[in-house]
């Protein structure tokens, strides 16, 4: 199965192979850069996923333990922002899987980044964020890893042990779901 | 096509699924079906508002580099085998295998380990032990 191009939105440079050798080697000061590079990025990445702080920062730190126990097995073959991403990401999908979070209250984060993100800006993604979290997990896991992290279907059947043609109807209600959910908060105008 | 069939081809339309004649006879339906068409313009918006969050990070509570790193020295150094299984496997494949899975596959290293070492030991037999 050929892998879709899921970490392509993310615009983060490259590590230096010194970093991630030395990281790999077992040094310490190395893997803090690695941490405090793709800290964003991942942490992001789970609470999209998993809707509330507390469980985003427990999944995101086993996410970096991951990381620091399967770095010597990276072998470049992609970039260490794709290979990450995907390790990163099945970290994630582990931790829900495992404690089955589901049905924890979504609480909503200032987002930061975008210097140029105003009021209305802010106020859309909590919206969307209000609206996914109200998303029966269900739905909401394979909505955010299809329409957010554009994974195939298959690989969000494979990735969370679940039927190809469940997923496919996850993904559906999920998003006829989010649309009510959206329309009824007014972050979409008229018939849409 | 009908309203009933459109409704059910709609999600297939969104994700490119659809065949040429099929869009073709969707696009006819919903040129003049507002109900339909609407559905079309609100999913579609749906999905575009969520793709748009692509563009948000959210803020990292302060001090979790640190948790990190108090994590990870509080960790239990991996051993000999889960080295070897993850540079064998590029690292990622482990972490992803169901529990029985991964027993298996430390079974089938260790066999493996067994077979090779069982052929090195018959390899390195004085040739007149087994000549009869």
């Amino acid at each position: 199965m050929t892998s879709s191009n899921f970490a392509d939105h993310t615009d983060l440079p490259e590590p230096s192979p010194h970093d991630v050798a030395a990281a790999a080697a077992g040094d310490h000061d190395a893997f803090r850069r690695l941490v405090e590079r793709y800290q964003g990025m991942v942490y992001t990445m789970a609470y999209n996923l998993l809707g509330n702080h507390i469980d985003a920062e427990d999944a995101s730190q086993e996410a970096f333990l991951r990381l620091h126990q399967k770095l010597s097995g990276f072998r470049g073959y992609s970039t260490f922002t794709t290979w990450f991403f995907r390790l990163a990401l099945n970290a994630i999908i582990d931790y829900q899987r495992r404690d089955r979070k589901y049905g924890a209250l979504p609480d909503v984060p200032e987002p930061v980044v975008d210097p140029v993100a105003d009021v209305l800006r802010r106020d859309g993604y909590a919206r969307v964020v209000r609206a996914l979290g109200d998303l029966p997990p269900d739905y909401r896991l394979p909505l955010v890893l299809r329409d957010l992290y554009g994974l195939r279907y298959a690989e969000i059947s494979d990735a969370l042990d679940r039927p190809l043609g469940t997923i496919k109807a996850c993904v559906h209600r999920g998003r006829t779901s989010l649309r009510l959910r959206l329309k009824a908060s007014g972050a979409l105008d008229g018939d849409d | 096509m009908d309203c009933v069939a459109a409704r059910e081809v709609v999600q297939r339309f969104i994700d490119g699924e659809l065949g040429d004649e099929q869009v073709v006879e969707f696009q006819r339906h919903l040129s003049f079906c507002p109900d339909c068409a609407a559905e079309l313009r609100g999913v579609s918006a749906a999905r575009a508002v969520l793709q748009a969050t692509r563009e948000v990070t959210v803020e990292v509570p302060a001090g979790f580099a640190d948790r990190v790193m108090t994590a990870l020295d509080e960790q239990p150094e991996p051993t000999s085998l889960e080295r070897l299984l993850s540079a064998a496997t590029g690292g990622v494949l482990p972490g992803r295998l169901p529990r029985r899975l991964r027993l298996a596959t430390y079974y089938g290293l260790a066999a493996t380990a067994v077979i090779v070492g069982l052929q090195y030991a018959l390899g390195r037999k004085p040739e007149g032990e087994v000549k009869t």
